[in-house]
């Protein structure tokens, strides 16, 4: 009866489309200086990259880095990152001090409640997402493996691709 | 209005959305999560549940429609997985967790079930782990908003209990404003309160708590301070009680120093005070033989102090703590004693890093830590005295993009010195990974403890082996395997630990985002 349960709800779950082409939920969430950060309006001057993490997850911390890499990479051509927290209040002392230690550059953001992560369809970090500025998710990644940085700098290297190529076209035809 | 009708309603509401969208074409956005969970295992010696197969459901939806949003979760429990010392659930709660919110820019109006943290948790703080099986949540309303550096937030609900039998009222109110740059000098400064009241249930008397916090930030350095006090009704009697918690940080040019405090004097029910959960000021490391053992006494009557020291340089990157802290003496302590007969523990913890961020990332990490738990008696009292050491290295390998190997190896040295026994636990673990979609992971721990169960048994050593695979696929969806023995005892994720059962079998479990 239960494997029979479970059976179901896979072949039920396989017939759900794909994560990438859905729409990002909005959100508001506070920076690290109380400041609050509204995905939509964030979007506005760029594509985002979202991703959750935690001060006592394990890969989280082995990811960061990488994160931090492309941020640096890709800032000028107007990429946003923002690394959301989901440390509650027993860990959430140690959020600002291993930010500023490790020199990372990106925007830190505070899920405390995870409520967030939920709107994401998630539970554990990390979990990253890619967003255009049409606000659709164009890239997901769930957990972390090491080389999972390769393939989102691919789709980060392809979303700019992309954008130019669309704006060039725009250009194209406003000229003819 | 009862729960049931609330929750018919709830899902009537979302079918709506649904058929709406597909006729109109809202722009209705939906998301969410199902994990879907089966284990067959075999009975473990010592244990009275000799069936071990579970099945569990969880799915989570939201849907979104403009400022309006639903928020649903099914639990389905044919049994739930066997728990040590716990009662195994069963059954399906249609909706054992749902909200529906109207939230325009600047306010939120909520009914169903919230969860909030003010003041680091001491002044008020609820959270919900369903792998913990842990949830200190409200069901009721919650109003809030901001304007500009004002901020506040107002509640009214029943504390959540899984097996219903408790539902104590509360109320709340939450205030606090950030002043305008350039009005101080300081380059932050927020001040905040509470005011709350906990009505009597049968797990507390009526308690009435008020609370500040403090946060300001200047240069390099950055203070957050939170003190709460309270007044528990024994009617005719009151007693009164308070906590501080305190965070210091100064950050230099690649490493900062964090300077925690605490001083708590709470009445305890159950473990936590209902509706607190304040910073430990202990921290998780993320060594898993260390992990196992937190503190055993915390938050309710104790002050303590950790200091961290987060840094890199070059390749390399460190992580160094130091913490205290023991029960208060008759409610006038200060700083934490190393007298026996009020608890102390100490800990010191490093992690060091090497990661060339290509092929290498080596981590060597240890810690050594003193717990002692005084129990007074009518004879004086006696001491649960325990000192752990522990040390642990991982290495990664990354060849070819997209794979990678790595090896995880931990020893603990335990010494009980109340019942004078010494044992060591031991554990490796050899992962082999390709990127975005396998990973396999072989495992075996071993100890010598004579009272661990569970595991296959030699002469000296309990050993737990297993195996695990993981495979992400369509995106979206992840299905993990796991095979062979599990150890019993703490499980710690997120810094909150449960015990649960050792477990010898097969399980499976399929986690899919849409």
């Amino acid at each position: 009866m239960k494997l029979k349960a479970f059976i179901a709800i896979l072949v039920a779950l396989l017939s759900v489309s794909a994560f990438a082409g859905d729409k990002a939920q909005d959100f508001t969430l506070q920076d690290l200086s109380g400041k609050r950060v509204t995905l939509s309006k964030q979007l506005e001057k760029g594509p985002a990259l979202l991703d959750f993490w935690a001060t006592w997850c394990k890969p989280c911390l082995k990811e960061l880095p990488h994160v931090n890499e492309i941020y640096k990479k890709y800032a000028e051509k107007g990429l946003q990152v923002y690394a959301i927290t989901i440390d509650n209040a027993k860990s959430q002392s140690r959020i600002k001090p291993l930010i500023k230690g490790k020199k990372y550059e990106f925007e830190v953001l505070l899920d405390i409640n995870s409520e967030v992560i939920k709107l994401y369809g998630g539970k554990y970090p990390p979990i990253t997402f890619l967003i255009d500025q049409t606000g659709e998710i164009v890239y997901s990644q769930f957990g972390y493996t090491a080389g999972d940085e390769i393939k989102l700098e691919e789709a980060v290297e392809k979303l700019f691709h992309v954008e130019t190529d669309t704006l060039d076209e725009v250009e194209e035809s406003s000229e003819e | 209005m009862t729960n049931r009708f609330i929750k018919t309603v709830l899902s009537l509401t979302f079918t709506l959305f649904l058929m709406f969208d597909n006729i109109y074409a809202l722009d209705l956005n939906i998301s969410g999560q199902n994990e879907a969970r089966y284990g067959r295992g075999k009975p473990i010696t010592g244990s009275s549940d000799d069936d071990y197969a579970f099945f569990e459901n969880y799915l989570e939806l939201n849907a979104t429609l403009d400022d309006y949003r639903i928020y649903l979760r099914q639990t389905y429990l044919l049994p739930s997985v066997p728990e040590l010392g716990g009662v195994r659930q069963a059954g399906l709660d249609a909706f054992d967790q749902w909200y529906i919110e109207y939230a325009p820019e600047g306010l939120t109006i909520r009914g169903g079930n919230f969860y909030r943290t003010w003041g680091r948790g001491l002044l008020f703080g609820t959270l919900e782990s369903i792998d913990l099986g842990f949830d200190t949540g409200l069901q009721g309303v919650l109003v809030e908003g901001y304007n500009g550096g004002f901020e506040g937030a107002a509640f009214r609900g029943v504390e959540i209990d899984s097996t219903g039998d408790f539902r104590e009222a509360s109320e709340g109110l939450f205030m606090s404003y950030r002043l305008p740059d350039g009005l101080t000098r300081m380059d932050q400064l927020r001040i905040g309160g509470t005011v709350s009241r906990l009505e009597d249930g049968p797990r507390h008397p009526l308690i009435e708590r008020k609370g500040v916090e403090l946060e300001a930030e200047y240069g390099s350095c950055s203070i957050f301070a939170a003190y709460v006090a309270d007044r528990v009704d024994f009617d005719p009697t009151a007693q009164y009680h308070n906590g501080f918690y305190s965070a210091l940080a100064y950050y230099g040019s690649g490493v900062s120093v964090l300077l925690d405090y605490k001083n708590y004097n709470f009445l305890t029910y159950e473990d936590l005070p209902p509706l607190l959960y304040p910073a430990t000021v202990t921290p998780t490391t993320t060594m898993y033989l260390l992990d196992r053992h937190p503190r055993q006494q915390e938050f309710r009557d104790d002050v303590g102090w950790q200091l961290e020291a987060t840094g890199i340089y070059g390749d390399w990157s460190y992580l160094l703590n130091f913490n205290q802290s023991s029960s208060r003496e008759n409610g006038n302590a200060l700083i934490p004693t190393l007298k026996e007969e009020f608890s102390p523990y100490q800990a010191f913890y490093f992690n060091i890093e090497w990661d060339d961020y290509e092929t290498h990332h080596v981590v060597i990490q240890g810690g050594v830590h003193q717990d002692v738990k005084f129990t007074p008696t009518a004879e004086g009292g006696y001491s649960e005295w325990r000192e752990r050491i522990g040390f642990g290295t991982m290495y990664d390998y990354h060849f070819g993009d997209i794979y990678s190997v790595s090896a995880d190896v931990q020893l603990l040295l335990d010494y009980d010195k109340g019942q004078d026994r010494r044992f060591d636990d031991q554990y490796l673990a050899l992962s082999f990974s390709r990127s975005p979609d396998v990973s396999l992971t072989a495992a075996v721990e071993r100890s010598n403890d004579s009272a661990e169960e569970g595991g296959t048994k030699d002469a000296s050593y309990t050993y737990w082996p297993s195996l695990e695979l993981t495979y992400n696929f369509m995106e979206q969806h992840q299905v993990r395997l796991f095979g062979g023995h599990e150890r019993g005892g703490l499980k710690c994720t997120g810094g909150v630990c449960r015990s649960v059962n050792p477990f010898n079998g097969v399980k499976v479990t399929l986690t899919s985002q849409f």
